[in-house]
């Protein structure tokens, strides 16, 4: 109970981060934050292989990427704002959808599942067990996900790959490339930079 | 199952037992590196310069702290921190020994059914340590070095994660300690093409993963300073420096568990000494050290990449390879075994 | 021990929390780490339904963590072409405003 209690706020404070944090790297990093509280909350819920692998393919790889990309394109703290009533707005959805959802979810009724009988059942989340799962009963799903990723992976290629510059002179795609990637990491707080802008 | 204050102890008592033999690799790597370029290395203080890794210790704790003025701050001082904790809890899925081994205690922190995933996530997240340092620094270089030192990783995790699949395939269980009891190179001669290829791809993915040279890019010293490491001094440096250490030393005992069979002694050694493949800790230290040896005797030998080869051949020839060792085991378990 | 419900709430105030992000936030990037967070909480009440319903039989319990196993692939695959989408807009306009990008309008 205090395990879920610390865990369920400390992902709550992070996915808060994540909305409210000004600095976009701030903000991913509280995302990391959160998913890695989640992999935690997997662990207290019998799904041990499943959480290994929301750290390995989350917080490893996608997350990275995410810091990367922003890293790269040196994306901007946001200067503009939406218009102050839409944000309330926007909040307001927000509240009623969570009352909502926990309404919903608290009025289900049901008993907590024996701990031991659902402990016996998933076997930690065991590999074994979801691999009979994954191969027969979703096998269509498993192969469709087998042709998107092929898809990704071709169509990310396609849309960033550059044109080859012509022959005996620097296209103006590349140059510009040039300078946007030479410009020092955060330009956002240093205060020679925003000054000079 | 340990209960949990055993457990507590063994994993302080294998962080103690990791930070020393960082201590003394940086001593032994100086001495190495120093024979094989014709000179002697740190050799003043103490004998053979035994003391040098406690002067060194001594003077990063008392040297000024640099923090950056235009530096993110709380990141700065956060990412050395989450470089090395991660790399110390890596280590601890590894195991030392049969069960029970170690004066009655199981020579392993924990044993998990998942033990190759934990120890590959874990290094994964240990990237960020790298990454985020360089960005809190607020300095061109360690920008540099620290976006290399993602698309690195997580570009050769794809040649790491398939050539670790060959073993698993053949194993049939993703606990190490299980892994090692099966013993791989044992099961089927057959299988011994598919597993050479996907052992040699798993060594380079895993040099690319510790940036050791000749894949040490992040921190080129000739092209962009010290990389990552630019703007850190002191302790902090110094974590960075421990957490590099540990990583390597987790990469040698992962591929001596995963392909050299782990805490086993030789088989030659058992027929003379019966009982001597059971006993705990001293195989796995010996294959590890080979491996150190190795990451040494590579950074002595090679130059570095350039950065466009160090990505073709990643994708091109690395990933393809491991690949192709995958496809083989499958085959050979579906048809030959 | 927690009961279920007590994690899909917690999995709705976090999914509640990424729309409200998807909503304000107006930087391209910034949107697409709120949909993430939005599919986590989506994880996280499937892998706790699939805990509710682990004792009455095999299958239910074990697809519900499948399902969380395929969501993860899918998501790593919009999160390539999703970032290929935005490094190609930032090449051509230098910014991730979404309000920005309005020439297809009628």
């Amino acid at each position: 109970m205090v395990t879920f209690v610390i865990l369920a706020v400390v992902s709550v404070v992070g996915a808060l981060g994540v909305v409210l944090l000004r600095q976009p790297i701030h903000a991913a990093l509280s995302l990391v934050g959160t998913l890695l509280t989640l992999a935690v909350l997997f662990v207290t819920l019998q799904a041990h292989f499943l959480a290994v692998i929301q750290v390995l393919v989350y917080a490893g790889a996608i997350m990275v990427l995410f810091l990367f990309v922003i890293m790269l394109l040196n994306i901007e703290q946001q200067r503009k704002e939406i218009r102050p009533w839409l944000r309330w707005v926007a909040y307001g959805i927000g509240l009623v959808a969570a009352v909502g959802l926990i309404v919903g979810a608290l009025l289900d009724p049901r008993q907590a599942p024996d701990a031991a009988v659902a402990r016996a059942a998933l076997q930690g989340g065991n590999a074994l067990l979801i691999a009979e799962v994954l191969y027969f009963e979703f096998m269509l799903a498993f192969q469709l996900v087998g042709v998107l990723l092929l898809t990704g992976m071709v169509g990310a290629v396609a849309l960033v790959q550059r044109r080859r510059p012509p022959p005996g002179g620097v296209s103006a795609a590349t140059a510009r490339e040039a300078v946007l990637t030479d410009r020092p990491g955060r330009p956002s707080s240093h205060p020679v930079e925003a000054g000079g802008r | 199952m340990d209960p949990l204050w055993v457990t507590l102890i063994k994993a302080f008592v294998l962080c103690l037992v990791l930070l020393g033999a960082f201590a003394y690799m940086t001593l032994i790597e100086r001495r190495i590196l120093g024979r094989m370029q014709h000179r002697h290395g740190p050799n003043r203080t103490g004998p053979f310069g035994l003391l040098q890794p406690i002067a060194d210790a001594i003077k990063s704790v008392f040297k000024e702290d640099i923090i950056v003025t235009n530096a993110d701050k709380v990141v700065y001082v956060m990412a050395p921190m989450i470089s090395i904790i991660f790399a110390l809890s890596a280590f601890g899925a590894i195991p030392g020994g049969p069960a029970g081994s170690l004066f009655g205690f199981n020579p392993w922190v924990v044993d998990l059914d998942i033990g190759v995933l934990y120890v590959l996530a874990v290094t994964s997240v240990g990237v960020y340590g790298i990454f985020l340092g360089g960005w809190a620094s607020n300095s061109k270089y360690a920008l540099l070095g620290s976006l290399r030192s993602s698309a690195q990783i997580i570009s050769y995790e794809l040649g790491l994660g398939l050539s670790v699949l060959s073993v698993i395939m053949i194993a049939g269980t993703l606990n190490l300690r299980e892994i090692v009891e099966v013993g791989v190179w044992t099961v089927s001669p057959w299988l011994w093409p598919p597993l050479a290829v996907a052992f040699v791809a798993f060594v380079i993915s895993a040099i690319a993963e510790v940036n050791r040279t000749p894949f040490d890019l992040p921190e080129a010293e000739q092209e962009i300073v010290a990389g990552y490491l630019t703007e850190y001094s002191g302790i902090k440096w110094a974590l960075y420096q421990m957490s590099e250490y540990v990583n390597m030393m987790t990469a040698a005992a992962f591929i001596s568990t995963l392909f050299l069979g782990g805490y086993r002694g030789p088989y030659v050694l058992e027929r003379l000494i019966p009982g001597s493949s059971e006993w705990p800790i001293i195989w796995l230290v010996l294959k590890m050290a080979i491996f150190m040896f190795l990451f040494i005797w590579l950074r002595a030998t090679l130059p570095r990449f350039r950065y466009d080869q160090l990505m073709r051949f990643g994708w091109l020839y690395l990933f393809e390879v491991a690949l192709a060792a995958t496809l083989l085991t499958g085959a050979v378990i579906a048809f030959v075994l | 021990m927690v009961a279920t419900e007590a994690y899909v709430a917690l999995s709705g105030v976090l999914f509640s929390i990424g729309a409200v992000g998807v909503l304000t936030r107006r930087s391209a990037i910034m949107i697409f780490l709120c949909v993430e967070l939005m599919l986590n909480a989506a994880n996280l009440a499937l892998v706790a339904y699939a805990y509710r319903w682990a004792g009455t039989g095999l299958l239910t319990g074990i697809s519900g963590q499948t399902a969380v196993f395929i969501i993860l692939a899918v998501a790593a695959a919009e999160v390539a072409i999703g970032l290929g989408i935005l490094v190609a807009i930032f090449r051509n306009r230098a910014s991730t405003d979404v309000d920005a990008l309005s020439e297809v309008r009628l």
